[in-house]
This record gives structure tokens, C-alpha cells and sequence, in this order.
């Protein structure tokens, strides 16, 4: 009977070393989209309101750690005892000297680009970037000036979205950044600006 | 020509000849006449439907007639409808046909002829037909024409003035499809094209006048160029030189506007298609030079373009005004980058050479050359130097020499790098010495080679004897009096920026302070970051507070400054705490002054009473003192040395007689108030105590 339980102890024992507690960390998602409102209203010059019919976005997981194919009923129920971190209240920190700075010198530049984003000569791309539709009716010696200005917007919003992902201590969440502003970028845009759709084609809003 | 000697292929696919007296329905009242309805003719050179013919005698000599419904030539040409050639004087002999002040008249895609004048004379046992007319005024131009046309080939002289070119461009006729569209502009063209030869010749010279053009994307445009040039091909390709001196052009990003930058000349040999390349608007060219106003030569040579991009080639370049060029051609290629907002000035040539649509070799060299930063972040002037580089091993030696320089306010330099270039990487071949302020870093050993995980460095340097008097004051901080020095034994680079190991040694009012954990981010980038942590260590008070200017206090002071971050050089994070210390604190005394300038800094008012006491005396012993704060933005988390029962803290604590404490009674501070305060305090704005 000892020798039973010493065998059950030692199997508890086992299967509690060997147990893979499944560890997902998620990319806030809707805390980005709300930071990225945030900012982009800023930007754009708009009043910081929720837009209506906003999509309450969950986190989504992006399958980080170790998930077993069956997993063990004790790691189950150590799952179930040690809060994953999804529960936890998904937070985004988009504030730092970096970020305030690059979001002053966009703001500081909108001025600028308001009126060929209003025109048309430039558009939101779908990367979540500016660039040039059609610079026809822009007088030529103006030009240059414009592609100065998309290519310093651009090295903002490069830095931008890094300086982000930075002040989370999370780089690889780089590229959702800039994919979620891409999108916040196109919502927020007043009528009549235009943007890529999903296939690269330009759109007036 | 076309009863050709076996070498042309000539169908008559219908041929009804009908020989008449009397005058066919259509054509000319005549007293004898001749038609001939040859139907459908084709020819290697061209295709005719309802080819018709007639001739007749009404005079002394003979009047000839053709038409056709449509005929369709080679292109450009392509199709032409409504073909009618009238010669009212023909010379017929067994041998020519001459024809003298002809007309004719025709329409194709985007032109039309009305009995435009036309003189021929062909040749049939020569097989050749000789023509001249004067231009038809075809696209509003005007001028003359003529040539030869044989089994061999055709051969066209040509000297015409005021074409129109939009109208040229719409017309398709030109050999060559247009990238752009063509707004405005005339052109002026003389020369030949002989189609005779084993190989087409063209030789023409060229100039046109306010020309302006755009693609769909307005990404290269011109408006009001002018300019003229020369356009040749033979066995090697096209050769084709040109000279703009007025008008303005855009090419992504460049923009360049003649009249302030100067008169651009271009020029292109052997150009040609490359053959079997598997994308079909590739070119290749033995040579290619554009020159700029003067100052600026680029040259390649051995260049195949895909279309897309330079595949392969080698260019130099020579630039005797980078004032002028850097603006022009070298600005817009960094915009958005660190030197995006950068002037230069100088002199540079040197080479670069590329193949597989890659760099594989490089040599620079330049001379008094000077880049300011527009936002102040950095300069340099009179920098002289060379870099080799290439991909295939490690180049010849470089070198880099600044007379002068300056980073963030820094003043730096003289100084020399000697290195050599590794296809990925860099090593330091001497000793470097960087001078700034008084003192200077030194660079003993350094390797850079970028791998697949990021840049590798290895380094061993140290910073000698910097002063901090002008240290500081060049930051813009509090002037004080010591020095900064330093080994630093290794550097790294990550996505943190740069970290430094090792400790930096500041010594400074009496005491030091010794800095570890130095990261340096983003220091030409919109806002540089610096973390540091530092232990302080025995600071003579009384020094500190003279370079202040704070009022005299006397003692030492010890403590830590943990996980500092300065942004533009202001703290933005720290966690610090600074107190006397417990050994050996030494003599300990508090100025009226100071008491007065820490209440004032503090906000803090004291009563009408305890001022008049306080006036009575020049200073006051202290036990200890000491400040703690933990930063985080603008709010700092204030205690001092000790605690009191009802939830304040002392920052002095008083000893002996009259005792004196100051009490802090806000433990969140805003930090740029408190700064503002002791800014004020330092210029002598001094609150009163009251």
C-alpha cells in the first residue's frame, strides 16, 4: 500500500514536472486600435470621440510558448489555478518622450499635408505609410517639396510604430502596430482623402 | 520597285485592265485616256486595296493619277485611307516616270494630307524613286523633304522647324512609344535616315523649345524645356547628345529648375537594346555622362538598365560644388534619414561599381567637405578623406580627417580615423583620438561587422579628462568645475541602441561620481536618450552650492542615481538618493540663503515671525540632510531623510542651536516646476522670505 502511494506521489510528481502550461501572450488588440485612434485623431486634428460601431476587438492569440497536443488533466487544472496572463486587462503603453515627440512632429506637419491629402496627390497606403497617387496636378516646382514631406511623415511613422512596440518591451509586435494604424489611418481619414483597399488600390473616401 | 527582280514578292490579286476613250465615272474629263484597275496589291513594303491608276493626255504631256482606298506601310506609318497622287506633268520614258509638282492626298492615324506637293521621279531599271516635296505642314511644321527610296532601302533627308510635338506624339508616328505624355513643346529637326545599309543610319540634330511632358503619375514631368542636341545610330546602337539650358523638370525625387541651377548636358552612346534579357524594356549603353552647370560630372560606363534599375555598369562622379549639387541631387536621396536635413559643401569624386543590380566596389574621395545639421544635431567642416570598399575581400586603406566638428553642442576634432573597409563590417587600423572639450575619447580597438542577427562590436577606448565646465554648459545644465574620464571596455548595439560597459569617472566638486550601465539611443534621431546609473560619492557641498548659486551649504553628500534616463538631456526617469553620509559627514552648516532658496523652491512660506528670527543669523548646523526622489515623467516622488507622524518628511534635519528643519510637505513634485524654481532661485529671482 505504501509502495502505491509512493507511486502515485511519485506519477503526481511527474506529471506535474512534465505538465506544459500553455503561456499565450497576446497582442492587445484593442488597446492598440484605441492608442492608434488616439494618436491618429490627434494627428488628424479630430476630436478624441469612440467612432460608433466600433468593433469591440478581442485580444487575438498569437500562439507563443509550448501548447501539447493533449494536456496532462494536472496542467489543466494548474492552468485553471494560475491566471493566464488573457485574463488579465490587455494594456497597450504608447506614451513615451520618444512617441509624444514623433506625434508632435507629425502634428506639427499636418498642416502641410492637408492640402494634397485633400487633393489627392498623396494617400493612405495600405502599409499604414503615406504615399505619392498622382502628383499631376501639384505645380512641379512643388513637387519635391511633397515628396520631402511623405518621406519625413514616413520616417515618422516608422519610428513611430517601433518606438511603440519598444515601450512594451515587445519589437515583434511591430508590424500589428503598423498594421493596425494602417487601418485606423483609413477610418479616421476625413471624406475625401484616399486610400489604398486591401488589393493596393486607390479609393477616395 | 515593285516589279522587283525576284527578291520582292508582288501579288495582283485581282487585276481587270480596262482600256478606254472615253472618261471613267470619277475621273478627269480627257481626250485619251488609260486605266488601270489593279484591285489589291501586295508587297513587302506595303498592302493596297482598290489600287486604281489612270493616265491620260490632255496636254503635251501626259497626267497621272493613282488611288487607292487604303494602303497599309510599314510603321510607323500603318494604315493610310483615301491615297490619291496626282502629276499633272508626267515624264514617261521607257526607262523613268517622273513626275513634276505632284499632289497628294491622304489621311492616317492623327494626320492628313491635302494636295501636299510632291516631286518624283522614279527609276525602273535602277529601282529606285527619287522625291522631294516641301513639308505638307504636317503638325504645324514647315521646312522640306526629300530622299530615295530603292530595293535596298529608303533614305530620307530632312529639315524641318516648328513642329508641333504634342500633335506629333499623338500621332503615332513616332517610331518609339512614349513613357509620357507630351503637353506642350516644338521641336526643330535636320539630318537623314537611310534605311539602305546592313544597318539603319539616323543623324539628326535636334532642338526643341518649351517642351513639357508627365507621366500618369506626374513622377516625371518637365515644363518649358529647351534645348537641342544630336541623334545618331549606327552599328553600335543610338549615340544621342542633348543640352537643356531653360525650362524645369521633376524626376522623383530630384527637381531641378534650369535657370537657377544651371544648363544640364547629356549624353548616351551605343545605346541599344539588350538582346534575350527577360524583361523587354532593358537597354544597355558603353557609356552615359550628365553634367550639371559646371560643378557636377557623372559618368558611367558598361551600363545595362532592366527597365527598373541599374543592373550593372560603373559610375564616377565629380563634384566641385557640393553647396550647389548636395541640394539639388544629393539632399532629396536622404530625406527622412538622419542627414535628411543636412547642407553640405566641398569637393568629391570617385566610383562605384555595381553588377546583378548590386554595389560591389566603391572608392571616395573628398576634400573641404563641411555638413551642418539644419536642427543643430550635428556639423562638421573641413573634413578630407578617402573610403575603398569592397565586397569581394577587405579593401585599401581609409582614412577620415575632420578639422572641426560638433554633436549635440559637443565641439569635436581635430582629429584622424584610419580604417579599412570589410564587405560587411569596419576595423579600426590606428588608435583614434576624438578630442572634445579639454579632453577627448580614444577608440584603441574596433571592429564593426554587421551579420545576420545585427550589428557585432568590439571595442576598447575611454574617455580622457573631459571638462565638465563646458560639458555642462554645452547641454545646457548648471556650469560646474571637474572632469569625465573613463575606459570602456566593450560596446554593444542593439534595438536599445548603444550600451557601454565599464565605468566613467567624474570627479567633481571634491568628490566623484561614478557612472555604469551608459546606453545611448537615438542620438541624431528626433529625441536622443541616455540611461545611466551613478553612485555619488563624498560631493563637497559647499562647491555644489557655489556653482549653483544657491546659498552656501557645507557638508558632504553620498548616494545613488538608479535607472536615469535623460531625454534631450533632461531626466525623465531616475530613482535618486542623495543624503549626507553617515561617516565622516565633516563640518555641516546651512546658509541663511539656502534655507531661504529651499523654502522658495519648496513653495513654502514661513511666518513673519520665524523670518525675523531667522534674519538674526548667517547660517545654522545641520545634523543631516537629503533628498530622495523617484521620477517617472514630470512627477516626482519626493522624502527626505526622515519621517514625521503626520505623513511629512525632513529634508533638513537640524542640529544644535537655534535648530533649524526644513520639511518637505509634497511628496509629488513636478519636476519642471521645481526646475523652474531653481532656475529662478540661480538667476537671483530669489523669493523673498517673508
Amino acid at each position: 500500500m505504501r509502495d502505491l502511494s509512493r507511486m502515485f506521489a511519485i506519477l503526481v510528481v511527474v506529471l506535474v514536472a512534465s505538465a506544459c502550461v500553455t503561456i499565450h501572450i497576446y497582442f492587445p488588440a484593442a488597446a492598440a486600435e484605441e492608442a492608434a485612434r488616439t494618436i491618429v485623431r490627434d494627428v488628424l486634428e479630430a476630436p478624441d470621440a469612440k467612432p460608433p460601431n466600433e468593433p469591440d476587438a478581442g485580444p487575438e492569440p498569437t500562439s507563443r510558448g509550448i501548447t501539447p497536443l493533449i494536456m496532462p488533466a494536472v496542467a489543466w487544472g494548474l492552468d485553471r489555478l494560475v491566471a493566464p496572463a488573457s485574463a488579465q486587462t490587455p494594456d497597450l503603453r504608447a506614451e513615451s518622450p520618444a512617441i509624444n515627440r514623433l506625434r508632435a512632429s507629425m502634428r506639427s506637419r499636418s498642416a502641410e499635408l492637408v492640402p494634397y491629402l485633400r487633393s489627392g496627390a498623396i494617400g493612405f497606403a495600405r502599409d499604414g505609410f503615406v504615399e505619392v497617387r498622382d502628383l499631376s496636378d501639384v505645380p512641379l516646382r512643388e513637387r519635391s517639396r511633397v515628396q520631402r514631406l511623405v518621406n519625413e511623415e514616413n520616417a515618422d511613422r516608422r519610428a513611430l510604430y517601433q518606438e511603440i512596440a519598444r515601450a512594451n518591451d515587445r519589437p515583434d509586435w511591430e508590424d500589428q502596430i503598423r498594421e493596425t494604424f494602417a487601418r485606423v489611418w483609413v477610418e479616421e481619414a476625413p471624406s475625401g482623402y484616399w486610400y489604398q483597399d486591401g488589393n493596393g488600390n486607390w479609393r477616395q473616401k | 520597285m515593285i516589279n522587283g527582280a525576284g527578291r520582292r514578292r508582288l501579288g495582283v490579286l485581282a487585276s481587270i485592265p480596262l482600256f478606254a476613250a472615253v472618261p471613267a465615272p470619277g475621273w478627269p474629263e480627257s481626250g485619251l485616256s488609260l486605266e488601270v484597275d489593279i484591285g489589291s496589291m501586295v508587297h513587302e513594303a506595303f498592302d493596297a486595296r482598290n489600287l486604281r491608276a489612270h493616265v491620260s493626255w490632255v496636254g503635251p504631256e501626259p497626267r497621272f493619277e493613282v488611288r487607292a482606298d487604303r494602303l497599309r506601310l510599314a510603321d510607323p506609318v500603318g494604315v493610310v485611307e483615301g491615297l490619291r497622287l496626282d502629276c499633272p506633268r508626267v515624264e514617261v520614258t521607257a526607262r523613268r516616270l517622273a513626275c513634276a509638282d505632284g499632289r497628294l492626298t491622304a489621311r492616317g492615324d492623327g494626320w492628313r494630307l491635302d494636295a501636299a506637293r510632291l516631286n518624283f521621279d522614279w527609276d525602273r531599271e535602277a529601282d529606285s524613286l527619287r522625291f522631294s516635296a516641301p513639308w505638307p505642314g504636317l503638325f504645324r511644321g514647315h521646312g522640306h523633304v526629300s530622299g530615295v527610296a530603292g530595293a535596298a532601302g529608303l533614305r530620307v533627308d530632312l529639315d524641318l522647324d516648328g513642329l508641333d510635338l504634342p500633335m506629333l506624339a499623338d500621332s503615332g508616328l513616332l517610331p518609339l512609344k512614349m513613357p509620357v505624355a507630351i503637353d506642350a513643346g516644338f521641336a526643330r529637326a535636320a539630318g537623314r535616315i537611310d534605311t539602305r545599309g546592313r544597318l539603319p543610319i539616323v543623324e539628326l540634330d535636334l532642338s526643341v523649345s518649351g517642351l513639357g511632358f508627365s507621366d500618369p503619375a506626374g513622377l516625371h514631368a518637365a515644363e518649358g524645356l529647351s534645348g537641342s542636341g544630336r541623334l545618331a545610330h549606327g552599328a553600335g546602337g543610338y549615340d544621342v547628345q542633348a543640352r537643356f539650358t531653360e525650362g524645369a523638370a521633376f524626376f522623383e525625387p530630384w527637381f531641378l529648375d534650369l535657370g537657377e541651377a544651371g544648363p544640364v548636358a547629356l549624353s548616351v552612346s551605343s545605346l541599344q537594346p539588350v538582346p534575350r534579357h527577360p524583361r523587354p524594356r532593358a537597354w544597355r549603353a558603353a557609356s552615359a555622362e550628365a553634367a550639371l552647370a559646371g560643378h557636377t560630372l557623372l559618368q558611367g560606363t558598361g551600363l545595362v538598365h532592366s527597365g527598373d534599375r541599374l543592373e550593372r555598369g560603373e559610375i564616377a562622379w565629380q563634384i566641385g560644388r557640393l553647396d550647389l549639387a548636395g541640394r539639388i541631387l544629393v539632399e532629396p536621396l536622404l530625406v527622412g534619414t538622419v542627414l535628411g536635413r543636412s547642407r553640405f559643401e566641398g569637393e568629391t569624386r570617385g566610383r562605384l561599381r555595381l553588377s546583378e543590380g548590386r554595389a560591389r566596389a566603391l572608392t571616395a574621395f573628398w576634400q573641404d567637405l563641411g555638413l551642418r545639421d539644419e536642427f543643430g544635431r550635428f556639423g562638421l567642416t573641413g573634413s578630407a578623406g578617402s573610403v575603398a570598399w569592397s565586397d569581394e575581400g577587405v579593401a585599401r586603406e581609409s582614412s577620415i580627417a575632420v578639422a572641426a566638428g560638433e554633436v549635440r553642442g559637443l565641439p569635436v576634432g581635430p582629429f584622424r580615423m584610419d580604417f579599412q573597409l570589410e564587405p560587411r563590417g569596419l576595423r579600426l587600423l590606428e588608435p583614434l583620438f576624438v578630442p572634445v572639450l579639454d579632453g577627448g575619447a580614444g577608440v584603441d580597438h574596433f571592429r564593426l561587422h554587421w551579420g545576420s542577427e545585427g550589428p557585432e562590436i568590439e571595442f576598447e577606448g575611454g574617455i580622457r579628462a573631459l571638462s565638465l565646465e563646458r560639458l555642462t554648459e554645452a547641454v545646457g545644465w548648471p556650469r560646474f568645475s571637474g572632469t569625465l574620464a573613463g575606459i570602456v571596455p566593450r560596446v554593444f548595439y542593439d534595438i536599445d541602441g548603444l550600451r557601454v560597459d565599464g565605468q566613467l569617472l567624474v570627479e567633481v566638486f571634491d568628490g566623484e561620481i561614478v557612472l555604469s550601465g551608459l546606453r545611448i539611443r537615438n542620438l541624431f534621431g528626433v529625441t536622443p536618450e541616455l540611461e545611466v546609473s551613478a553612485q555619488v560619492r563624498r560631493l563637497e557641498l559647499d562647491l555644489l552650492t557655489s556653482a549653483l548659486d544657491f546659498g552656501r551649504i557645507e557638508g558632504r553628500l553620498s548616494g545613488t542615481v538608479e535607472d536615469l534616463l535623460l531625454v534631450e538631456w533632461g531626466p525623465h526617469r531616475m530613482h535618486l538618493s542623495l543624503a549626507t553620509p553617515e561617516e565622516d559627514p565633516g563640518r555641516r552648516r546651512i546658509s541663511q540663503r539656502a534655507v531661504e532658496n529651499l523654502t522658495a523652491i519648496g513653495g513654502g512660506v514661513q511666518g513673519r515671525l520665524a523670518a525675523t528670527f531667522l534674519r538674526l543669523f548667517d547660517a545654522f548646523a545641520y545634523r543631516r540632510l537629503g533628498f530622495d526622489c523617484d521620477l517617472d515623467g514630470d512627477v516626482c516622488l519626493a522624502s527626505g531623510v526622515g519621517e514625521r507622524p503626520d505623513g511629512t518628511f525632513v529634508l533638513v534635519e537640524g542640529g544644535g542651536l537655534p535648530r533649524i528643519d526644513v520639511i518637505g510637505h509634497n511628496r509629488r513634485v513636478d519636476w519642471p516646476e521645481l526646475m523652474r524654481r531653481l532656475n529662478t532661485v540661480r538667476e537671483g529671482h530669489t523669493a523673498v522670505v517673508q
